[in-house]
């Protein structure tokens, strides 16, 4: 009688969670082997894994965080595995272009969400376009972060109902009318959210986000194989179609 | 007293133990000088030994095929490691690196871009590749003389009939193993130009002055995918070591070395 094998830990970005979630299935077809996927903002996966949770690899929405597990021993080398970068959602009655972004932002009656820096890099990134924006306007870094509402990413940010985006679903209540986030929740927001605009950073404010995965020190070498199949033509294929730059996919001719 | 003996004995067994079991890697010969000092790297950040060995790609599929001891394979074409995939005896394969193709010219040739395939064509030219099939360097030569037919009608099997096939096989004739051997055949005349990988311009500039390379012409030109991937039973050290050469710190080495590495991260970030 075959033993199952206890599935495959792999804890990932909360942007990740449809890319991988398709990345997973496939994988599992494949293999026979199953994945367990959980879904969080990076930098608390980072905190919970340092604190003993179990997990085989760890795919996170930048660089830092897994680098910080592989310093400490608990994981092995960093893998750059997909780009993303931030734009702007705006609500339907918001008059918005990339050459106006930085007035709304700065507008006293926008309210303007991002996440929650240091928890969730997608919030590190929205800082990193208020450091920008200083370049443009001085006085302008210090009254955007003033201003900022972190309204997702940290321990106590209220959840977007089950299988809603949770961008979408702050812009969709009026919790933010403009909302710094991942290009990759454009589809989903357009799904579910017809009328609300993306709006792209002009290129002086335009930040991106390099991700990385790792694979943890004491996992088998199934999950090795799962960073593999991530980072093969099938994984970067299916992470493309969401939307995120795949460095590793190959040219059409091989 | 008796801890102490026993703590040593410990220590000593934990150190044999690893000594004992090096992570094998199997690279295509154009990674030579590149995955040397990423294995480097990798002994000396994850303190595990890897034992390399080099070869045409072509070559390493078959010995791998037939069950040689490998756990990463790195191949100069995405089509080796695949096959072994299909073969049910090794994973996902991943693109790790690119290269392209470049002509290499003798001291005193006189060729440019624009007249590289005038000269590929002269019967007084010598003209040398790697072996199509065992070495994907002599594939991708194969695909030049191929798209050089669309230029020049007639070209692809003159190309081929006189391309003289010395490297990359069995048989072929060894090439002293401390210098680039495009380099070395094109200074003892076996050859005048020279179709191979676009890395060796860094070893050929610093072994054989004199000797330049010359860019394809875009309608010529030809670029490789390295693929890699780890084979089935191999250890979980094994993948981080694949996982390594992935790394920023190994991509900044394949990049020094002129490949174009696909996951290098942007400067500054």
């Amino acid at each position: 009688m075959a033993v199952a094998l206890p599935p495959i830990r792999l804890l990932a970005a909360g942007s990740l969670r449809a890319a991988l979630g398709e990345v997973a299935a496939a994988f599992e077809a494949r293999t026979g082997h199953t994945v367990e996927l959980v879904c969080g903002a990076s930098g608390l996966l980072k905190q919970r894994i340092a604190q003993g949770e179990a997990a085989d690899l760890f795919a996170s929405a930048d660089l830092g965080n897994p680098e910080a597990l592989a310093e400490a021993g608990l994981a092995g080398p960093v893998v750059l595995f997909a780009r993303n970068e931030l734009c702007a959602f705006a609500r339907p009655e918001v008059a918005v272009s990339p050459e106006t972004l930085l007035a709304l932002m700065l507008d006293p009656a926008i309210k303007l969400g991002t996440s929650t820096p240091k928890a969730d890099p997608s919030g590190d990134y929205a800082f990193q376009v208020f450091a920008r924006a200083e370049a443009l306007q001085a006085g302008a870094k210090a009254a955007l972060e003033a201003k900022a509402l972190q309204l997702t990413g940290g321990w106590a940010s209220i959840a977007a109902p089950s299988g809603a985006n949770v961008y979408g679903h702050k812009l969709a209540t009026g919790e933010a009318d403009l909302f710094l986030a991942y290009r990759t929740n454009a589809e989903a927001i357009t799904r579910e959210q017809p009328g609300l605009q993306l709006v792209r950073l002009p290129a002086a404010l335009s930040v991106r986000a390099d991700y990385g995965l790792t694979v943890m020190a004491k996992a088998s070498p199934n999950a090795g194989r799962l960073a593999m199949f991530i980072l093969s033509r099938a994984g970067q294929e299916i992470l493309a179609k969401h939307g995120f730059a795949a460095p590793t996919l190959p040219r059409d001719t091989n | 007293m008796r801890r102490l003996i026993l703590a040593a004995l410990f220590g000593l067994s934990c150190s044999v133990a690893r000594a004992e079991q090096p992570v094998l890697l199997h690279a295509a010969g154009s990674l030579r000088n590149a995955l040397t000092e990423v294995a480097q790297a990798f002994e000396a950040a994850a303190k595990l030994p890897v034992k390399t060995s080099f070869g045409p790609s072509g070559l390493l599929r078959e010995n791998l095929s037939r069950g040689e001891a490998a756990e990463v394979f790195a191949s100069a074409n995405m089509s080796h490691p695949l096959a072994l995939t299909q073969e049910g005896k090794a994973g996902p394969v991943v693109l790790f690196a690119r290269n392209e193709t470049c002509a290499f010219a003798r001291a005193g040739l006189e060729v440019t871009t624009q007249t590289l395939l005038a000269r590929m064509l002269d019967p007084a030219v010598k003209l040398g590749t790697s072996t199509p099939k065992a070495d994907p360097s002599g594939d991708y030569a194969w695909q030049i003389f191929a798209k050089a037919e669309a230029l020049q009608p007639g070209a692809r099997a003159a190309l081929e009939a006189k391309a003289l096939q010395l490297v990359g096989s069995p048989n072929s004739a060894p090439t002293p193993a401390d210098r680039n051997g495009t380099g070395h055949l094109l200074a003892t005349g076996a050859a005048d130009l020279f179709l191979g990988y676009c890395t060796n311009a860094l070893p050929i500039a610093r072994e054989q002055p004199g000797q330049r390379m010359v860019r394809l012409p875009p309608a010529l030109a030809v670029g490789a995918d390295y693929g890699m991937t780890v084979m089935n039973g191999a250890s979980i050290n094994a993948y981080r070591l694949a996982m390594f050469i992935l790394s920023p710190e190994g991509q900044r080495i394949l990049a020094r070395h002129g490949f174009t590495a696909p996951a290098a991260p942007r400067e500054g970030s």
